[in-house]
């Protein structure tokens, strides 16, 4: 389960504008992995919003909606350095906008893969500002797979 | 070939073949439709079991049904060969599902 995710990083363009950033920053030390599929994460409207902006970042949930992606698949398809593309996927996995499976291999060599757990984000303006709804669904699919995996 | 009583009888016949073939396309349909839902879940979810269960479904309506139809409408199978070919798809089909059905330690 556990990659080798780089440590937290200096030189970073991709940063949330807003003192949200510190909620989700302390995360990264390698210990824990967020809950798998875990339903409500209230993401901040900041951090949901620059997620969408940035082209990595949507670049992987757009990529990882129909298949699961491994992060060298998701490097190839969107086209920028596998650290970046770890750093993208540390913050959505953050956010709970991506969840991670991991994908056997005949020769034991198993390898993480991703998938965008998002279908919709609603935002909403009123008088404290900006707030963010992000919606996710269980598709018919991911339902099939979860009573045939249980069975 | 042109009484009444033969006229009858062939339009009774083939109105219901004709249901009969329309209940086995529905049929067809909706397996096949399993069959995508389940491609789906192995996609998304990367998920092996997934795969079999589609390959399963698709092996015992989809083969089937596309060589039922070559042999309606040409006269390219004789008939011994098509009953054997799909009879082995069929079983087939359900072994690929019933392997998807096992759990991760072989149960």
């Amino acid at each position: 389960m556990s990659e080798e995710w780089p440590a937290s990083t200096g030189a970073e363009d991709f940063r949330p504008r807003s003192a949200d950033r510190s909620a989700k920053a302390p995360c990264c030390d390698g210990g824990g992995t967020p809950p798998i599929g875990d339903e409500s994460t209230d993401a901040s409207y900041d951090a949901v919003a620059s997620v969408l902006a940035d082209d990595v970042a949507s670049g992987i949930l757009r990529e990882s909606y129909v298949d699961a992606r491994s992060a060298q698949e998701l490097t190839e398809a969107v086209g920028v350095s596998q650290p970046t593309v770890y750093r993208r996927l540390q913050t959505l996995r953050d956010l709970d906008l991506v969840v991670t499976a991991t994908r056997p291999d005949p020769d034991g060599h198993h390898t993480d893969v991703y998938r965008a757990n998002v279908d919709r984000v609603v935002v909403d303006l009123d008088g404290d500002g900006f707030s963010v709804d992000v919606r996710r669904r269980e598709t018919r699919a991911d339902r099939f797979t979860r009573i045939i995996e249980d069975m | 070939m042109t009484t009444p009583a033969y006229a009858l009888a062939t339009t009774d016949l083939s109105t219901l073949q004709l249901a009969l073939l329309a209940v086995e396309a529905i049929t067809v349909l909706l397996g096949l439709r399993i069959a995508h839902i389940a491609i789906r879940g192995y996609r998304r979810n990367d998920s092996q079991p997934m795969l079999y269960v589609a390959v399963g479904f698709v092996l015992l309506v989809g083969v089937p049904a596309v060589l039922s139809a070559v042999f309606l409408l040409s006269n390219l199978l004789p008939q011994t060969v098509l009953a054997v070919v799909v009879s082995m798809s069929e079983v087939t089909g359900m072994a690929s599902i019933l392997y998807g059905l096992r759990g991760p330690t072989g149960d």
